[in-house]
């Protein structure tokens, strides 16, 4: 209904957004280093993007697993065109995977509810020995945000799973699954990913003022 | 009191150089260390909190430790109220401290995500918002510290101070109550 006046509001969230970034990416001599997380994740990149922009953009993964419901899950053909984030760990894990899927949450919960309700976010498990169907969808109802049914589990066979990995260009998780990427790739509606994020204390802001910016095709 | 018998504490002699009192490290309770700073706060615990955890049986503790005694002190290991096991872990790789992790002197030590953490697992129970976890730590100086954490919500914030690398800074939820008397 007032679609202009929100589209203004939002742009306006955007261009302070960007105003923040573009601050503390310049101010090298004054207070704003953080001395904690990655580096590389936590300095503001050169382009449009918070995350770490890929070089070249990564095209949206071929690969078919299987849903927390059992149904067989063509990534490439049911994720396109949309928003996507994708991301390989397990669920036995206490540190970097629930922490990794709460920053996703929490950048669904700040964006519009337009861009999340486009939005998908894949994990795929790298133990599937472990993590069934039934177990990923109890895991992934711990993340579920109201009226929002974007999350999406998927296991399968070892050899499925390296496949996917591969094809998504990761290391191939070892150690039973447990010594994983942990790379998130955010893939846009032009089938490709122009930027990925690492676990940081900022994960979720690079990610919040990303999406939107991905949601619209830039 | 500088005879230490056990062999695994030569790793810790190495990075606490001429650190008085070892021997106490592995009993909890009574810190032995040489000095009289029991009345002092020696480890300073702030920013502590388990995010409600997405598996059933296992959980991350957060935390920053702040060494005030003008020596350094390794943190050994740690029991929790929470679950049968408690892990030291100090990288996302989640490799089990053997050697512990020093922390230096006048510093602090930062537990945060992907950066190291105590995993409990095998919970005794689902862990609920809003209820707290003893979690103890031991010293090889200081011997034990407890505090406690609170258990926040899966998307709630987390508590300031955690990510403190210079100073405790003020944490109300999460008293240290290391050693003071």
């Amino acid at each position: 209904m007032t679609r202009g006046r929100t589209l203004l509001a939002w742009v306006a969230v955007l261009a302070s957004l960007l105003l923040g970034a573009c601050t503390s990416g310049s101010a090298s001599t004054g207070s704003s280093a953080s001395s904690t997380g990655s580096e590389l994740n936590d300095r503001s990149t050169s382009g449009k993007y918070a995350g770490f922009g890929l070089d070249p953009a990564q095209p949206r993964p071929n690969f078919v697993l299987t849903d927390t419901s059992g149904q067989q899950y063509s990534f490439a053909q049911l994720t396109a065109g949309r928003p996507t984030f994708l991301y390989f760990g397990y669920t036995h894990c206490p540190d970097v995977c629930p922490t990794t899927m709460a920053d996703i949450g929490q950048a669904l919960l700040a964006v519009p509810p337009d861009v999340r309700a486009k939005t998908l976010v894949v994990f795929v498990t790298t133990d599937p020995a472990e993590d069934t169907g039934p177990v990923i969808a109890s895991w992934l109802k711990a993340f579920s945000i109201p009226n929002y049914t974007g999350f999406v589990g998927l296991t399968g066979s070892q050899a499925a799973i390296n496949a996917a990995q591969a094809a998504a260009k990761v290391p191939i998780a070892t150690d039973e699954g447990k010594t994983h990427s942990a790379q998130v790739f955010l893939y846009g509606l032009d089938d490709y990913a122009h930027v990925a994020y690492v676990q940081s204390n900022n994960e979720t802001d690079q990610m919040k003022h990303d999406l939107p910016l991905v949601a619209a095709g830039k | 009191m500088r005879r230490v018998s056990l062999a695994w504490v030569l790793g810790i002699l190495v990075a606490a150089a001429g650190v008085a009192g070892l021997a106490g490290g592995a009993v909890p309770q009574a810190p032995a260390t040489g000095g009289a700073t029991n009345n002092s706060p020696p480890i300073v615990v702030t920013g502590a909190y388990i995010r409600q955890p997405a598996s059933p049986d296992l959980v991350a503790v957060y935390f920053t430790v702040f060494n005030t005694t003008a020596k350094p002190d390794t943190l050994l290991s740690a029991v929790s109220g929470a679950g049968a096991v408690a892990v030291l872990h100090a990288d996302p790789a989640m490799h089990t401290q053997n050697g512990g992790v020093v922390v230096p002197a006048h510093s602090s030590v930062s537990f945060t995500p992907a950066g190291g953490h105590v995993m409990i697992q095998q919970l005794y129970a689902p862990l609920q918002v809003g209820q707290t976890v003893n979690i103890e730590l031991d010293f090889a100086d200081a011997g034990a510290v407890v505090f406690v954490a609170p258990v926040i919500g899966i998307y709630a914030p987390a508590p300031t101070g955690s990510a403190a690398s210079t100073a405790p800074s003020a944490s109300p939820s999460a008293p240290s109550t290391g050693g003071t008397s």
